[in-house]
C-alpha cells in the first residue's frame, strides 16, 4: 500500500500539530487534567544528587617581604598562628606581622551537600619553593603544614593525620590527607571547614619572590 | 501515484506535493519535537554535577630581599697615633 505525497503531507502536518500541542502543554505545566477518580492521592518526587564542592574561604597567606639577617648558619622561621599573627623565630628582618583573613590560616570548606575526604597537594617542596641551603654551612629550607578543625567537629577525627602536628612536605606528587575516613569533612552549615597552617624555614642564602600553590582535592 | 511525481506534470496540472516539500515538513516536525524535548528537560529541576571544585587552590607567598650579613671576627680598630 502506498500513500500519495498529499496524504503523507497531511500525516506530517498532524505530527507537527501533535508535537506543538505537547510542547505548549509542557511549558504551561498544566497537563491534561483527565477524569477525576475517587483516588485523589498524588505523589511529588524530586531527586537531589550528592554534590561535593571544596572552596577556600581564605585562600592566601602572604608572609610579606623581608631578609634573613645574618650569615651561616642563620635562618628565619615563619609560621602563622590562630591569633592572626606571624610567628618569627631566628634571624628575621621585616616580613609581615599580621595576616589577613578570619584567623590567619587558610580555610578549606565543604560547601556541597555530602561528606568528603580531603587531601592537599603542594606545587613545590621546600627546596623548590624556598630555595637556598646550597652553601655548606647553610641550613636546609623547610616547609611544613598543619590542618585542624576550623569549626569544631567538622572533621570528626576519623583520620585527621596532621592534627596539631607539623607535617613535612617532601613530594609534589603526594596528596596529603587532612580529613579522611568514614565521615570525612562534613557539609553541615556551621560544621564544614578546616584550617591549614604553614611553617617555613628560610636559610640565609635564599632569595627572590616565592609562591606556593596548594590544591585541595576531595573524594567520597 | 508515483511518490516521486513532481509538483506539475508536462501539461502544467498540479499532480501533488513534491518530495522536497515533504522533506521540509519533516524537518519542521523534527525541529518542533526537539524544541519540545528541550523545553521539558529545562523545566525539570535537575541538580548539577555530583562533584565540583569551585575554588580549591590556595596560595602561600613571600619575598626575600638580599641578606644583610652581620660582621664577624675582630673589629677593626682605627690606627692611633703612635
Amino acid at each position: 500500500m502506498e500513500f500519495s505525497n498529499k496524504t503523507l503531507a497531511w500525516f506530517v502536518l498532524a505530527a507537527i500539530v501533535v508535537s506543538l500541542t505537547g510542547t505548549i502543554i509542557s511549558l504551561n505545566g498544566t497537563g491534561i487534567t483527565g477524569y477525576a477518580s475517587n483516588n485523589k492521592t498524588g505523589n511529588a518526587s524530586v531527586t537531589i544528587q550528592s554534590q561535593t564542592t571544596l572552596n577556600f574561604a581564605v585562600g592566601a597567606i602572604d608572609f610579606g617581604t623581608g631578609t634573613v639577617n645574618g650569615t651561616a648558619p642563620f635562618a628565619c622561621n615563619l609560621s602563622n598562628n590562630m591569633s592572626n599573627t606571624i610567628q618569627k623565630i631566628g634571624n628575621c628582618d621585616g616580613f609581615n606581622t599580621t595576616l589577613t583573613g578570619t584567623n590567619g590560616w587558610l580555610q578549606i570548606e565543604n560547601i556541597g551537600n555530602t561528606k568528603v575526604n580531603v587531601s592537599l597537594n603542594f606545587s613545590a617542596t621546600a627546596l623548590t619553593f624556598i630555595g637556598g641551603g646550597l652553601a655548606a654551612s647553610a641550613p636546609l629550607p623547610q616547609l611544613f603544614f598543619m590542618a585542624i578543625n576550623n569549626e569544631s567537629g567538622s572533621c570528626p577525627a576519623d583520620v585527621n593525620v596532621t592534627s596539631m602536628t607539623w607535617t613535612n612536605v617532601t613530594s609534589t606528587a603526594s596528596f596529603y590527607p587532612i580529613c579522611w575516613g568514614n565521615q570525612g569533612l562534613l557539609s553541615l552549615p556551621t560544621t564544614n571547614s578546616m584550617a591549614i597552617g604553614i611553617n617555613i624555614t628560610i636559610p640565609y642564602d635564599a632569595a627572590g619572590t616565592k609562591v606556593l600553590t596548594i590544591q585541595a582535592s576531595g573524594s567520597n | 501515484m508515483d511518490n516521486n511525481t513532481p509538483a506539475n506534470d508536462l501539461s502544467g496540472n498540479q499532480k501533488g506535493i513534491s518530495n522536497s516539500t515533504i522533506a521540509v515538513l519533516v524537518i519542521l516536525a523534527l525541529v518542533m519535537t526537539i524544541i519540545g524535548t528541550l523545553a521539558v528537560i529545562n523545566t525539570n529541576n535537575n541538580i548539577g554535577p555530583t562533584s565540583s571544585y569551585s575554588n580549591n587552590l590556595g596560595k602561600v607567598s613571600f619575598q626575600i630581599l638580599s641578606s644583610q650579613p652581620i660582621a664577624h671576627g675582630t673589629e677593626s680598630i682605627p690606627n692611633e697615633t703612635k
